[in-house]
């Protein structure tokens, strides 16, 4: 397809299933940046990282909702990490897709830039500090030190929680 | 031939159940274990109830009883650990896992040879272990009793073994070796062919849990010798398959069913049509191609190729997922025999439609909810034959089930005859139930109560039966369908009927569909919801106009007047929270929609059919007819009801679908209930669209200092009055009148109806009232001025109906008329009068006035039937009657009301009501054949009509009619009913005689 994608969830898997399970205490993460800030989501749950795309909104409904994507005939709802995070500074003109599946249905994270995987101590794991607020802290399940920043953890199972409930 | 596609069907029916029954026992085995290592939640529990509820439900169906038996009495003991009111313990776990073995065993059984092989030993050794966990949960763990008679926790195999043995020598040869294979290997032996007499009576023993030789021998006698040769043959078969059975071969299903199919898993179908839309795409991009570089002809002829392969191969993936839907709906025929005479209740099924294909997966989806739906009609809808006789319905109940594809969707319809739901019987059960408050109870409408028997936990009948009725039933449904994307939708009358219609929509399918633009975006419309495409050009003054209504913009087209909704504003319109919806306030959300501005001098308009009626959609650009894939859209977009789904075009990009019923509903152009006046002995839904009957009657005509013209029917006029300004006082908030002896409560037509005023009327000395007589009581309503008395065609276009208090519309001389709903407006005052004043409103109502109970109820046996082909006189006159106590049915027209009478008792009606201009059947025909026919002697005949004369009168009489009826006059219509069949000479008569009677 035109669209061509970075399938970086394949290359990483193996390391994070091996990885993963002897070490225990180390796990993988996707990350990436939303308005400057880093963010990551287990490794496992990332279908697949897609350029920017074509996008169709989707009148009514709510900010966060972006639109539909066309992922080689899947239908996808794009979902606006800065609406969902209350982040309101100057947004890039084109987004990446971080496409997951929350129950069962396809969903791309639209984030303005892509990060590494990063593997992680378990040991370097916080809880999500009070001061964060509470419009991303929903989403939070901790925070990670890692070299050089923090990387806040996103658990997209909340996000689909939100998404249904709040709808 | 025929009789040969039965068989098929039934057996492919049959085969679907087993395949059906073994999957949800491998999937009850597997929670039953996880349950039993202690990993117990609400949902698992929930799953397997349902599978045991499910497995119970087929069962009955197809007449298994033991896995019927068997099925319920699992589904009982795991009812507390549902519920939470026990702990999940071994000896549930147990019987549970003994109860699954003997099922499969059962199962295995029903495929080899179709017939269910005796376990009754088993069968009814378990049952009652299993009874008991449900019934003793309190006591079972400090009654030792108890436990040492019917539950040894680790001995409980080893005693149904060693029960067996006892009885082996019996039951061996009935067929069911396989089954003491399992169990008893090392009896094999002692199977035997010569003691098959002893078996087929073990068939219907309700509970054998001991199993005393003698009389059952005894009676053995009584056995056919064909089927003993049946049994026979049987058994040996069975002997034959024993040695597979062993080795759990899964070659067991013999070998004429698996030649011709195989199972593919619907995973792999649905990736096989992804791929399938893939290719599509690329291929629509390569023809694209082609023909900008057409110079290679031979790539040209390869595209084309190509590109009819694409076709077929798309159509034939396509088919392999869609499978008749009679598949389900032919089992039902079984599944109601067997029930109505399980429960004694004649009942006839018809089945339409079976031929309405449909995507497998939403088959499968839908089957349960369908059997629950059924079930529940025969056993709690369908009344006994005698209660129905007593009615003065006829004794064989009736219950259809039609299929149908409708626009991009297919309705499932089932609708019975039977008693109907009754709102006061849900609600209190629902409040008793701690599902709703009463006080939410008290808001609500009784379609919104009756909507309460999908609420989970809900279930109306006293006792539980195994055939339905333990509060799975209906959540199911309606978790089932809304899962797939349907809906269900419920129409009740209590007494009449239920109908209950599942929409569910074919995400498949492939779908034409018009595409058009707004917003700078494109938008798909199916084909089917359209009816025409209008172009207007706002130069030429001879094109169809728009004008505007109340604010509200009309497309008046050929003489119809359309609402309008201009698709990019519908659109940017913020969602309405609805939730309070509920009190009935939408009246005040203002949907003023304006279609301007209109810079362009083209307006193009989509006329759409919702349903019942149709409106009109303004797009910017119709752009083009597509074939589109349509896919659901993630579950949270679900609440937009706009959108049916997404597709994706052919340049890859994706375009959303239009809801066009979500859309009438979004904006609240529909009439909310219209199907639940369709319910009658004519059963189901019944449409009554334009036809219009052209006879005129007399309106008034009103100034109410609003825009627009309004009319009321004259007949509901009492007299006009003029009243000095000075006349006019307040009583608490409402303005009164003093008049003749009493007050009169005066209303203004714009603040009810919340029309913006387009002038502050002038104060003037006088204002003129009309006076409105409504049984005993009066009312005024003022008006800036009172223009003329008009006689119209009573053609009363209900479409436009945006909010209560108003009618519907007339044309007339180019002139739109709206027709102002003074009963419905005098019913909202009344309310608000008896909520003011803290009294009764039910005095005032017409009809009952001052009449007593025994009028009343004299009045609630009697059954009106009403023929009349406008649905606003239609409507009308059933209001009136039925709020007067009289039960009704509607027919609309001649054809109608006699095939109604014909197919009711004789007894059944006990008066006619009949229009007299009607299309097809006239009044006068229909009279005529009413009173040749002798078996309707009793029958009175009232002609209702909107004018006569001395010769129209003479005819009528010739044609059998004993009076003649003045239409929209209500207090007429109840004096000449109650005269005619109540036997009550006038209303102050009546009153004057029981005066007597309860003073003697």
């Amino acid at each position: 397809m035109q669209a061509a994608t970075e399938s970086r969830s394949d290359g990483s898997k193996d390391g994070a299933k091996g990885g993963g399970k002897a070490l225990a205490e180390s796990s993988q993460f996707s990350t990436f940046y939303v308005a400057g800030r880093l963010y990551g989501i287990d490794v496992t749950r990332v279908q697949e990282v897609v350029r920017p795309m074509h996008i169709t909104p989707i009148p009514l409904a709510p900010e966060y909702v972006v639109g539909l994507i066309n992922l080689r005939g899947q239908v996808t709802t794009a979902i606006g990490l800065r609406e969902l995070f209350g982040l309101k500074e100057s947004p890039p003109d084109t987004f990446m897709n971080v496409v997951c599946r929350i129950d069962g249905s396809l969903i791309s994270l639209q984030a303005d830039e892509i990060g590494d995987v990063v593997e992680v101590m378990e040991k370097d794991f916080e809880l999500t500090p009070q001061t964060v607020p509470a419009e991303v802290r929903q989403f939070m399940s901790g925070i990670y030190k890692v070299s050089d920043s923090l990387l806040s953890i996103i658990d997209i199972d909340r996000i689909g929680k939100f998404l249904n409930h709040k709808l | 031939m025929a009789n040969g596609n039965k068989d098929s069907k039934e057996e492919a029916a049959l085969i679907e159940y087993l395949d059906e029954c073994v999957e949800m026992l491998e999937r009850f085995t597997k929670n039953l274990s996880l349950m039993e290592s202690g990993k117990v939640s609400p949902e698992m529990l929930a799953s397997i109830y349902r599978e045991m509820h499910t497995i119970k439900g087929n069962s009955q169906f197809f007449g298994f009883s033991q896995v019927g038996v068997l099925a319920h009495a699992m589904e009982s003991s795991l009812d507390p650990v549902r519920k939470g009111t026990a702990p999940v313990t071994q000896i549930l776990v147990d019987g549970l896992y003994q109860g699954a073995d003997v099922i499969s065993t059962l199962l295995a059984g029903i495929r080899s040879n179709h017939k269910e092989p005796d376990l009754h030993v088993l069968v009814g050794e378990l049952v009652p272990r299993l009874v008991d966990l449900s019934s003793n949960v309190d006591q079972d763990l400090n009654s030792p009793e108890h436990q040492g008679q019917k539950v040894e926790p680790s001995g409980a195999e080893a005693r149904s073994t060693t029960d067996l043995k006892e009885e082996v020598s019996l039951p061996a040869a009935n067929g069911n070796c396989m089954a003491l294979e399992v169990s008893l290997p090392a009896n094999k032996k002692e199977i035997e062919l010569g003691e098959i007499e002893g078996f087929v009576l073990f068939d219907d023993l309700p509970d054998p849990v001991k199993l005393p030789e003698t009389p059952q021998l005894a009676s053995s006698g009584a056995l056919e010798s064909e089927s003993i040769s049946k049994l026979e043959d049987v058994s040996q078969s069975n002997l034959e398959l024993t040695s597979k059975f062993g080795d759990q071969s899964p070659k067991l299903i013999g070998d004429e069913v698996q030649s011709e199919t195989i199972r593919v898993q619907v995973a792999l179908l649905d990736n096989l049509m992804n791929l399938v839309g893939e290719l599509v795409l690329i291929r629509n991009q390569l023809l694209q191609h082609t023909k900008v570089n057409d110079s290679d002809s031979e790539f040209d002829k390869m595209s084309q190729r190509l590109n009819i392969l694409t076709a077929e191969l798309q159509n034939e993936v396509m088919k392999t997922r869609m499978q008749p839907v009679g598949n389900v709906l032919n089992k039902f025929t079984r599944v109601v025999r067997e029930m109505g005479r399980e429960l004694g209740k004649k009942i006839e099924l018809n089945i339409y439609g079976s031929e309405t294909e449909l995507d497998k997966t939403i088959i499968e989806a839908v089957k349960d909810p369908l059997t629950h739906i059924i079930r529940n009609a025969v056993d709690h809808g369908i009344e006994l034959p005698a209660d129905r006789k007593a009615l003065g319905k006829h004794d064989t109940g009736r219950l259809n089930i039609k299929a149908h594809h409708e626009s991009g969707q297919v309705i499932i319809e089932m609708s019975d005859d039977g008693r109907g739901l009754d709102p006061k019987a849900i609600g209190s059960s629902a409040v008793h139930k701690g599902l709703i408050t009463a006080d939410a109870l008290a808001k609500m409408t009784d379609r919104e109560i009756q909507f309460l028997i999908f609420a989970p936990g809900f279930s109306t009948a006293a006792a539980v039966s195994s055939l339905s009725g333990r509060g799975v039933g209906m959540d199911v449904v309606k978790t089932n369908v809304e899962r797939i994307g349907g809906m269900v939708d419920l129409a009740s009358r209590p007494g009449t009927g239920t109908t209950i219609k599942l929409k569910i929509p074919l995400t498949l399918a492939i779908v034409p569909a018009l595409i058009v633009k707004a917003l700078n975006q494109r938008f798909a419309i199916p084909q089917s919801k359209l009816v025409e495409l209008v172009r207007i050009d706002r130069s030429d003054s001879k094109s169809e106009k728009i004008e505007v209504l109340q604010g509200s913009p009309v497309l008046r087209l050929r003489g119809k007047i359309l609402p309008l909704l201009n698709l990019s504003e519908v659109l940017t319109r913020k969602i309405q929270e609805s939730q309070e919806g509920q009190e009935g306030h939408d009246r005040q959300q203002n949907k003023e929609m304006k279609i301007n501005p209109f810079a362009v001098d083209f307006v193009n308009i989509v006329i759409l059919n919702a349903d019942s009626f149709q409106f009109g959609l303004v797009v910017d650009a119709v752009e083009d007819t597509a074939d589109i894939v349509v896919k659901s859209l993630s579950s949270f977009l679900k609440e937009i009801t706009h959108f049916s789904g997404a597709t994706i075009m052919g340049d890859g990009s994706v375009a959303l679908t239009l809801d066009v019923m979500g859309i009438s509903t979004a904006v609240r152009l529909s009439a909310e209930t219209e199907a639940a006046a369709g319910i009658g002995a004519l059963g189901g839904f019944q449409e009554y669209r334009g036809r219009h009957q052209m006879d005129f009657s007399e309106f008034l005509m009103i100034d109410v200092g609003a825009p627009g013209s309004y009319v009321i029917p004259l007949t509901v006029v009492s007299r006009l009055e003029e009243f000095d300004v000075e006349e006019f006082e307040l009583s608490g908030e409402q303005k009164v009148v003093r008049y003749r002896n009493s007050l009169l409560p005066i209303f203004s037509l714009p603040e009810f109806l919340h029309l913006p005023f387009s002038a502050k009327p002038a104060i003037k000395d006088k204002t003129p009232v009309v006076v409105i007589r409504r049984g005993d009581s009066l009312f005024g309503v003022e008006v800036l001025q009172i223009q003329d008395v008009a006689a119209l065609p009573s053609a009363i276009d209900q479409t436009v109906r945006d909010r209560p208090g108003i009618l519907g519309t007339m044309v007339a001389d180019d002139q739109v008329l709206v027709v102002v709903d003074i009963f419905g407006m005098i019913d909202a005052v009344k309310a608000k009068l008896a909520v003011e004043a803290g009294v009764e409103a039910k005095e005032t109502d017409i009809g009952i006035g001052a009449s007593s109970k025994d009028i009343l109820n004299k009045r609630r046996k009697l059954r009106v039937l009403i023929v009349e082909d406008s649905s606003f006189f239609r409507n009308y006159m059933r209001q009136i009657l039925e709020e007067a106590g009289y039960l009704t049915e509607i027919a609309c027209d001649g054809i109608e009301g006699w095939s109604a009478l014909e197919n009711a008792e004789p007894k059944y009606f006990n008066l006619v009501l009949s229009d007299i201009e009607m299309p097809g059947m006239t009044g006068l025909e229909l009279a005529r054949k009413i009173s040749d026919d002798r078996k309707y002697s009793h029958l009175p005949l009232v002609a209702i009509t909107a004018r006569f004369s001395g010769s129209d009168f003479e005819r009528g009489r010739a044609a059998g009619f004993t009076r003649y009826l003045e239409k929209l006059n209500a207090e007429k219509l109840i004096t000449e009913v109650d005269e005619l069949i109540c036997q009550v000479s006038s209303m102050s008569e009546s009153r004057k005689e029981l005066k007597l009677a309860s003073s003697n």
